[in-house]
């Protein structure tokens, strides 16, 4: 915890690095690569999305083939989705993320079959609205009318209609300028802007219309927030749809009763205590709690993250796996979990229902469960971070081979690649990846994008040293102990599975806005 | 772990969406503001110590909860752990003010028989033009539920430390008058490693070491 004073205060020599690196980027006004506003130094501690972003990008040949597959994507096909595997293991353009995302989540498959008209329900909506004096263009405006008007409803007969959606609407309005606040297309009264939130409130209205029973929840903004940088705005809510609606995705975690969330947060706790039980005692200690950071991560799909790239790779990851590819890839038993590595969320959700159905969110059932393999792989990648960061200082980390003979000895052989005979023991989508022309491929490839995900490791790690601000100005410290840590973080970054030690390493210890779990309390 | 304060609250934060209970938390914990700040999805938690006394460090351990109804199943649950409790609402915002009553009474029934110590804030003081709820109103209603008032505003720093302090010391002569107690199975406070207990010279090398950060 003391860190964070530490970190943003007195600084250690390389937060510093970080924070002249940044300061160059910070007084030309502007946007980055994503759309976020860069921040004035005074206010990054408040504001960290701003990043300078500079990752390989795929060849125009590799960004002609993507494009090929995506003219004749078919969302059944194995091949298709394993091409598309390939493609996200080397990085999806962001121009093309947008098309990748459609055909991922078949959002025209879904809006053909339902027989809900998104424009049809808009002008039901606005209509009431107009009656009420309220628009979608006068955000702020409408906060308060609605506010007025929630308590004259019974009287109101115009409004009668929208009785039940005032509420909600209300505080959707509310979250309409707090949702990524330094983005462009929601940042300020810019027209842009302006327009930017409106058709957040629409597609935000619409799916509370969509499914009454569920309506609005906090985090559901920075979801369809998301959809619309990257989609039409109709796109978008229909993505919003098969996001919230399609039980591979995030299905129920919004129900009024928070059921789920707080199952999940059970069974993360469970996994933690026995996977990384020191990093469990010390949020023990803490009175810390897993709720806090689940929720923010899972409800607002990781988007708390500071760094962009990653959360866009993470969101690529998890469109891409459904319940088909996560079940078959975790295995019933505890012993099995050392050859899978495969972190994405949804899997999670799969191994969750089924130890709901068991019961129990008892270790054992949980074994295949995401994050257990997760802590696990995190566990071993940083143990042989530690063994080598003494060594090695920053200037290696540039030319750090991508896979280091202790990976190579069997770390982690099931995503090692060059190893690749021990395909049936990896995970499902794995081994499919492996095995024929696609998987020699794949495996080639997956090779070219190391310095991609090591920069975004260290820009994750650079990230956390400069916005891990939160709070806590706590006066009691060891010192020592987190000057290790800091040493910690300059250390290279190995990859050995690259892209999934990314993951987790990300997800365990990119910062979320309330708790920050941090390297060096894993080790 | 070293132990450097005496005492441990946990104090929660209460209001409707918007009224600026995360933005309040950071002024006083990080000693920031930001115009717009993110909706807090579930809870939060902030921590930050005080000198009460001198010789007295009280650790206060802060929950954020979420504005929204929703979220009303999850925050239930940090209301009996908490031993004090920030009624907030926004001073340009009358409904936020109307529903203090609410919040109050939810709060108090769920954890009967025990009490918590209140205080109520109205933020968004700096915003004088909008302003909705008089002083003398909120007072009247501080009155009414018996706790005390504060004004305050994250954006210009004002008041902020002193409602907190407050509150941290309403409990702490409530503590001394043997009225708060901590007992086991509640987290509302905690008693940490007394001064007296430590030799002199180690308690000089802990304020040191407190000191380097």
């Amino acid at each position: 915890m003391m860190l964070r004073r530490r970190s943003s205060s007195c600084s250690s020599s390389g937060v510093k690095g970080s924070n002249r690196r940044r300061r160059s980027s910070s007084n030309t006004a502007g946007f980055d690569e994503f759309g976020f506003a860069f921040v004035k130094r005074r206010e990054r501690k408040v504001q960290h999305r701003t990043h300078d972003y500079s990752y390989p990008q795929p060849t125009a040949v590799k960004v002609k083939e993507l494009c090929e597959l995506l003219s004749y994507w078919n969302g059944a096909s194995f091949i298709c989705r394993n091409q598309i595997e390939r493609f996200i293991r080397i990085g999806i353009p962001p121009a093309l993320r947008g098309r990748v995302w459609k055909c991922l989540l078949d959002i025209e498959t879904v809006r053909a079959a339902s027989n809900f008209n998104y424009q049809v329900c808009l002008s039901e909506i606005r209509q009431p609205l107009v009656d009420l004096g309220v628009s979608e263009y006068s955000i702020i405006s409408a906060i308060s009318t609605l506010g007025d008007r929630e308590n004259e409803m019974g009287s109101t007969s115009a409004a009668g209609c929208l009785k039940d959606d005032v509420p909600i609407f209300r505080q959707i309005a509310l979250d309409l300028q707090r949702s990524f606040p330094t983005h462009r297309s929601l940042m300020g009264d810019t027209p842009e802007a302006i327009e930017g939130q409106a058709k957040l409130f629409r597609v935000l209205t619409a799916y509370a219309r969509y499914n009454p029973q569920i309506g609005y929840s906090q985090g559901m903004s920075y979801i369809a927030a998301v959809l619309l940088m990257l989609l039409g705005e109709e796109e978008a809510f229909w993505a919003l749809v098969v996001l919230l609606e399609k039980p591979k995705y995030l299905s129920e975690l919004f129900d009024s009763s928070l059921k789920k969330i707080q199952h999940h947060a059970l069974v993360f706790q469970q996994l933690l205590k026995h996977r990384k039980p020191q990093v469990f005692q010390h949020l023990e200690k803490l009175s810390v709690s897993s709720v806090h950071f689940i929720m923010q991560w899972f409800m607002t799909l990781f988007t708390s993250l500071p760094c962009w790239d990653s959360v866009l790779a993470i969101w690529d990851l998890f469109l891409l796996h459904d319940e088909l590819g996560s079940s078959s890839s975790s295995p019933a038993p505890v012993g099995c979990e050392e050859q899978t590595e495969h972190p994405e969320e949804t899997e999670q959700t799969s191994a969750e229902e089924k130890s709901e159905a068991s019961g129990k969110e008892a270790v054992g059932s949980s074994g295949g469960n995401v994050f257990a393999r997760m802590l696990k792989a995190a566990q071993r990648y940083l143990a042989d971070t530690a063994k080598q960061s003494t060594a090695k200082k920053r200037k290696s980390e540039s030319k750090q081979p991508q896979n280091t003979p202790m990976s190579r000895k069997g770390q982690f052989t099931p995503q090692d690649g060059v190893s690749a005979a021990t395909d049936d023991s990896s995970p499902m989508p794995l081994r499919r990846l492996r095995s024929g022309p696609v998987g020699r491929v794949a495996r080639r490839r997956s090779g070219a994008q190391s310095t991609r995900v090591r920069s975004l490791l260290r820009r994750t790690s650079r990230g956390l040293a400069q916005c891990s601000t939160s709070p806590r100005r706590n006066s009691c410290s060891k010192p020592g102990q987190y000057e290790a840590s800091e040493e910690q973080r300059e250390s290279p970054h190995r990859i050995s599975s690259p892209e999934h030690t990314q993951l987790i390493h990300q997800i365990i210890t990119a910062s979320s806005p309330s708790v920050k779990i941090r390297e060096s309390q894993l080790i | 772990m070293d132990i450097l304060w005496q005492y441990q609250f946990r104090i929660i934060l209460l209001g409707d969406s918007t009224v600026g209970k995360s933005s309040l938390l950071k002024r006083f914990t990080d000693g920031v503001y930001s115009d717009v700040a993110d909706p807090t999805v579930g809870v939060d938690f902030y921590a930050r110590s005080l000198d009460i006394e001198p010789g007295v460090k009280i650790k206060l351990q802060l929950w954020d909860t979420a504005g929204q109804e929703r979220f009303r199943s999850i925050t239930t649950s940090y209301y009996r752990n908490s031993v004090g409790g920030l009624l907030v609402f926004d001073l340009t915002n009358r409904k936020s003010f109307e529903h203090v009553r609410e919040w109050h009474r939810e709060v108090s029934e769920h954890i009967l028989p025990h009490h918590m110590v209140y205080i109520l804030v109205g933020h968004k003081s700096d915003l004088t033009r909008e302003r909705k709820v008089l002083r003398d109103e909120a007072e009247q209603l501080a009155a009414e539920l018996g706790v005390r008032y504060v004004e305050t505003s994250a954006k210009c720093n004002s008041n902020v430390e002193r409602a907190f302090e407050l509150l941290a010391r309403d409990i702490y002569e409530l503590m001394k008058m043997g009225e708060i107690s901590a007992r086991d199975g509640w987290d509302g406070v905690k008693s940490g490693l007394t001064a007296k207990v430590l030799y002199p010279a180690e308690e000089e090398r802990e304020r040191e070491k407190s000191c380097n950060c």
